[in-house]
Parts: structure tokens; C-alpha cells; sequence
């Protein structure tokens, strides 16, 4: 039994592991009016609602204007929080080269290499495996041709 | 509804179903009625609200409605639908992290209030304790553990769901663990 298995199973004598985890059941019958929502959704979806304001191109233009200044100052915002935020992490490139590495290892490699790892560094290497765990940041639409049938083509 | 109620339908025949123009309504019901509980309780274990996992639920079904006509019937419909699943959960934390980002603070403190929310959460002292060693995970690692842990999923079919290695995976639930035991192991 690996290191993994064994922590697995000394969690398991804590708790009772449940589908739910602790959370509470969503609202009686709620899965049984599941797909009577969702057809409410699906009908409704790519309707348009036409606005007042729609009619009126000076109005429209300038409600655009301003969501646009808004949303640049929104995400210059952001930018900056998240460039502060970067700046904390201490990362260097050859723990990133040491990470790309990790991606060769098979299983008992890497199982050997993290029990090297002390309490204290799991902490510290969290970013390591945030990067090692790159879900290739695509989106739904994306996922949704790599399975389509046009793929094929 | 009909045809739900009389016997369980296999992957490949609810993809025939829905290919057949008379029988796509069905056969999307016959999809919906087999995948909704497992997909929302993988998302409800994310964003913790069930009002949010049920949005992100429903969202999730509509782009499988949208999109299946084009589903190509030698892939794999459970692991397609994880996928958006999962995808559309990132992508609403991603929003949550941005928007709660100014108002509040961290937007893992919203959840961390929320296992205190009888609402929300009615757990067992150690049940909640796991929720909040989980909440000093990253995202990533976070839904690894409960793909592995609760939906007790293969690391291949995580691979395939998460578009990651099989090794990062087994890195990534392998310090999971070692985290959550250190943290229950406290007080």
C-alpha cells in the first residue's frame, strides 16, 4: 500500500465518506423538476429583449461610451491587484524547469519524491503544483469542438 | 419521460436518441434525468451554494442541449459532459474571484462563511473540517481531490476531464491528502 493509500485510509477512519460531503440536500423534488426548468431555459435562450433605449442611437451609443470607460477602469483595477498580488510569489525558473520534469515521472517517482517533501514545504510548493496542474485554460466553446463531428474533417 | 421510466439507457443509445430528430427532446430528457444529480453535486462541492451549483448546472445542460446535434458518437459523452461541467465551475470562480475580490476581500472567506450557513451546510464537525482543509487548497487541487475522493473517479478519466497528466493528477491529490491529514490531525 502507497503513502497515498494510506493517508487515504486514515482519512477515511475520520470521517464517513458521503456523496453530499456534509452539505445540505437541495429543495425536495428538486431533481425531479430538474429538466422541467431546464426546458424553460432552453426555449428562452437567444430571445432578444428590446429595450427602450434601443431605439434611440445617440442614447444607445453614449450608454455604450460609458460602459466602456467603466470597464477599463474596472480592469485596470484588477490588472494592478493582480500584478501585486503576482509579485508575491517567489518562483524561479528552475522550479519551473523541475515542474516541467515532474510531467516525465511515472507513479512511483513522484510518490518517492513528495514523501521526500517536508510538512513545512508542501506549503511552499503549492504554486509548483498549481502550475504541474495546467488544465490548459480552454474555454467551453473550445471543449465543445474538440468533441464535435466537425473535428473530423 | 416515457421511455426514462421503463429501463437505464447506455451512453451510446441516449447519443442515438438524440441524433433522431423525433427523439432528441427524449432522449436530452433520458441524458438530463442519468448525469443531473452526479453533475450537481460535483459542482455544489466547488461553489458550496445551491442556488449557484444550480445555476452553473443548468447552464452546463443548456450547452449540452445546444450542442450535442454535433457530438461526435465515438467520444465519450460521460467525460464530455464533466468537462463543460467543470469548465463552466472554473469559469464562474474565475468571475466570483474578480467580482468578490473588491467588495469583500477573498472570495474563499464567502465560502468559508458559508459551511457556517445551516443552509448550506449541515455536516458533522469533521465532515466541515475537511471543507475548510479543502479551502486552503488551490482550485485546481481542490476538484482533483473531490474527483478522486467523493465521485471516486480513475486518474485517467481525470486526465481526460481535466485535459491534464496523469502525473501531475497523482502529484496533485497525492500532496491533497498529505495537506488535509496534516489539517485534521491539528486540535
Amino acid at each position: 500500500m502507497n503513502t497515498e493509500n494510506k493517508i487515504e485510509e486514515k482519512i477515511n477512519g475520520k470521517l464517513n465518506r458521503t456523496k453530499n460531503a456534509g452539505f445540505t440536500n437541495p429543495p425536495a423534488n428538486y431533481f425531479e423538476h430538474f429538466a422541467d426548468n431546464l426546458t424553460l431555459k432552453k426555449n428562452n435562450e437567444g430571445k432578444k429583449i428590446i429595450l427602450p433605449f434601443s431605439r434611440n442611437k445617440w442614447l444607445q451609443f453614449s450608454s455604450y461610451a460609458v460602459a466602456a470607460v467603466l470597464l477599463l477602469a474596472l480592469w485596470i483595477f484588477v490588472f494592478d491587484a493582480n500584478i501585486k498580488n503576482d509579485m508575491d510569489v517567489n518562483f524561479t525558473i528552475e522550479e519551473l524547469m523541475a515542474v516541467n520534469d515532474f510531467q516525465n515521472y511515472n507513479e512511483d517517482l513522484i510518490y518517492s519524491e513528495l514523501t521526500l517533501v517536508s510538512d513545512a514545504d508542501i506549503y511552499s510548493n503549492e504554486v509548483d503544483i498549481d502550475v504541474l496542474l495546467d488544465f490548459g485554460n480552454i474555454s467551453t466553446d473550445e471543449i465543445i469542438e474538440l468533441y464535435s463531428k466537425e473535428d473530423l474533417k | 419521460m416515457y421511455i426514462s421510466t421503463l429501463r437505464n439507457y447506455t451512453d451510446k443509445e441516449i447519443i442515438q436518441l438524440v441524433s433522431n430528430p423525433n427523439t432528441s427532446e427524449e432522449g436530452f430528457n433520458i441524458l438530463v434525468k442519468n448525469y443531473q444529480e452526479r453533475i450537481y453535486w460535483h459542482i455544489r462541492r466547488i461553489v458550496y451554494s445551491h442556488d449557484d451549483a444550480n445555476d452553473i448546472a443548468q447552464n452546463t445542460f443548456v450547452k449540452i442541449w445546444q450542442n450535442i446535434a454535433s457530438f461526435r458518437s465515438d467520444s465519450n459523452l460521460y467525460t464530455w459532459i464533466y468537462r463543460i461541467a467543470t469548465n463552466e465551475t472554473f469559469d464562474f470562480l474565475r468571475k466570483k474571484k474578480r467580482y468578490v475580490f473588491s467588495a469583500i476581500g477573498d472570495y474563499r472567506d464567502e465560502l468559508k462563511q458559508n459551511l457556517e450557513d445551516d443552509n448550506i451546510f449541515n455536516g458533522s464537525e469533521i465532515e466541515k473540517k475537511l471543507q475548510k482543509a479543502l479551502l486552503t487548497l488551490p482550485d485546481k487541487q481542490r476538484i482533483v481531490f473531490n474527483m478522486k475522493y467523493f465521485d471516486e473517479m480513475k486518474y485517467d478519466e481525470m486526465s481526460t476531464i481535466l485535459g491534464t497528466s496523469v502525473g501531475a493528477l497523482k502529484a496533485s491529490y497525492h500532496h491533497a491528502v498529505k495537506k488535509i491529514e496534516k489539517n485534521l490531525d491539528e486540535d
